[in-house]
């Protein structure tokens, strides 16, 4: 198991590792792997679109070691899980929604102690603006329509200066009938206009009319 | 520079020109549940006063408030508030949060998620003990084929089972093997009256927090359009066209990408209005418009008018 270009981010013949911050515990059913007195979760890129952007090479996303990441549409905790696992020393504010599945995010954050699980819409981040940080990293997976809007609000109320900021787009819930080229064209547009772009890659073969895109806040 | 303001879920924090803290209120554990609903809608809470009546000129505040006042300014500075939130107090910001999901989560419940609950078991039931009883048939039909053609009652069933039928053709079965079976048929009919209590039991329900959908819909379809919507919520604010398609989101999406006919009629196709009409289409659309306005009243609390919605609606079909 060797270091890869991301940091906390391990590889082996093709497979991404964490490193578990709550040793002997699978969040989701992932293999635990042991390595040199450490254990490792395998991180599924099938499950996860984090995963399968870093095996679609995307550039290291700004999540280290002590980072604060604010990540939107946690749902159950898979990725957030990983992210967790990344910035053991930091915090994931865990944003999300559903009521249901947040009871089950909320009991993974007992057991990680860098995860604060809140309970909100993220399209209304002025109520939650006194319960969260500013960040390092913004990451975002919500499959709405207007996930743009909802990235770009959130990113510039807690994105730091020279932050990072992932937005996974799935093209099917911005237009069904649209075709999923056209609609990142048109969500690439719309981002270069209030921060830098610096990567997009589609999410194929793992996560079908899904892309990520990777923007700085070029606030200087 | 002046004061800056700040309020997080620990307490209320004033920092003097030069970034240093003049004054702090922190919250009671008690405190904290009374002032989240008032910070969520942006009012200004009494702590935050409290430190203000300390402070003379210029205020900036940093967050969101709705009612503006003389001499503070707003605002949501990224770099004011990476200085100023209080990552340093870590575990006492986390704990804070927790407490504050948790109680979100105690209070986002209501009974129509049981409903939904339900109503997803009865169907899960129902197609369970179908299967079953298909299997259970297909033994009977070795020994008595003539018997089965018209049973669909896991008590039908049994009762062959049990007092056998005259059958010019089929496997001499011995009782034995026969016996496995019963003991499965009786298991399938309790199952069946498990599932009528259920049915019995989202009536009651539904009787008493939606009345007019109960009346317009009937309870399981009624439990269905919730379940579907997603929450009674949902099903009340979402447009009644969407709702005359509940359920047929397949045939629609083939319609949006294909140009294929666009479908008329979801689940609502259940009800006897739309079964019998001439103009299924339009009686979906008129059944849709009172399910809509149905369920808009029982989320909002208004009065059983469900016969009167019934009434209207047949009304505009003649």
């Amino acid at each position: 198991m060797k270091a890869g270009r991301h940091p906390g981010v391990f590889e082996d013949n093709r497979r991404l590792y964490t490193q578990n911050l709550a040793p002997g515990i699978a969040v989701y059913g992932e293999p635990l792997v042991k390595e040199g007195g450490k254990e490792f979760r395998e991180w599924n890129p099938f499950r996860s679109k984090l995963a399968s952007s870093i095996l679609k090479g995307i550039p290291p996303v700004g999540i280290n070691r002590d980072s604060i990441v604010l990540y939107l549409g946690a749902a159950t905790g898979t990725t957030v899980s990983h992210v967790s696992d990344i910035c053991s020393e930091g915090i994931v504010f865990a944003v999300e929604f559903s009521p249901e599945v947040f009871t089950e995010l909320f009991l993974l954050a007992k057991r990680r102690p860098n995860i604060v699980p809140i309970l909100a819409d993220a399209a209304h981040p002025e109520a939650y603006y006194h319960r969260v940080a500013a960040a390092d990293v913004v990451y975002q997976d919500i499959a709405q329509r207007n996930q743009v809007e909802i990235f770009v609000k959130n990113a510039t109320l807690f994105l730091k200066r020279r932050g990072k900021a992932i937005l996974c787009v799935k093209s099917r819930s911005i237009d069904v009938a649209q075709q999923p080229a056209k609609v990142f064209g048109e969500v690439r547009e719309a981002l270069t206009s209030n921060f830098r772009l610096l990567d997009y890659k589609t999410l194929a073969p793992f996560q079908k009319d899904h892309a990520v895109f990777l923007v700085e806040n070029r606030k200087l | 520079m002046g004061y800056v303001l700040y309020t997080n879920t620990l307490g209320v924090f004033l920092y003097n020109d030069k970034g240093e803290l003049a004054a702090s209120r922190g919250f009671s554990d008690k405190e904290r549940q009374e002032y989240e609903p008032l910070l969520r809608r942006g009012e200004w809470i009494k702590p935050e006063e409290e430190l203000l009546k300390g402070t003379d000129g210029r205020v900036i505040f940093l967050g969101f408030k709705k009612a503006k006042r003389e001499n503070i300014v707003l605002s949501q500075d990224v770099d004011k508030l990476a200085r100023f939130t209080a990552v340093r107090d870590r575990e006492k910001f986390r704990a804070a949060n927790q407490a504050i999901s948790a109680n979100d989560v105690r209070l986002s419940f209501s009974e129509d998620i049981v409903v939904m609950h339900t109503i997803r078991t009865i169907d899960e039931l129902e197609h369970v003990t179908n299967a079953m009883l298909m299997r259970v048939m297909d033994f009977v039909k070795l020994y008595a084929p003539e018997a089965v053609s018209y049973l669909d009652e896991p008590s039908a069933v049994l009762g062959i089972l049990e007092k056998g039928a005259a059958s010019t053709i089929g496997y001499p079965i011995s009782e034995e093997h026969k016996r496995v079976f019963q003991e499965l048929a009786r298991g399938l009919a309790a199952l069946n009256r498990e599932k009528e209590k259920l049915e019995k039991h989202v009536e009651a329900t539904m009787k008493r927090i939606c009345p007019n959908l109960l009346g317009v819909a009937g309870a399981l379809l009624g439990a269905r359009l919730i379940a579907l919507a997603g929450s009674l919520k949902q099903l009340a604010t979402m447009p009644y066209t969407t709702v005359q398609l509940l359920g047929a989101e397949q045939a629609l999406f083939r319609h949006i990408k294909k140009g294929s006919k666009c479908p008329k009629h979801g689940i609502i196709l259940a009800h006897p209005f739309v079964q019998t009409a001439k103009s299924r289409g339009k009686a979906a659309r008129l059944l849709a418009e009172k399910l809509s306005h149905a369920a808009r009243l029982d989320y909002f609390k208004g009065p059983d008018m469900s016969e009167k919605l019934l009434r209207d609606m047949e009304a505009r079909l003649k």
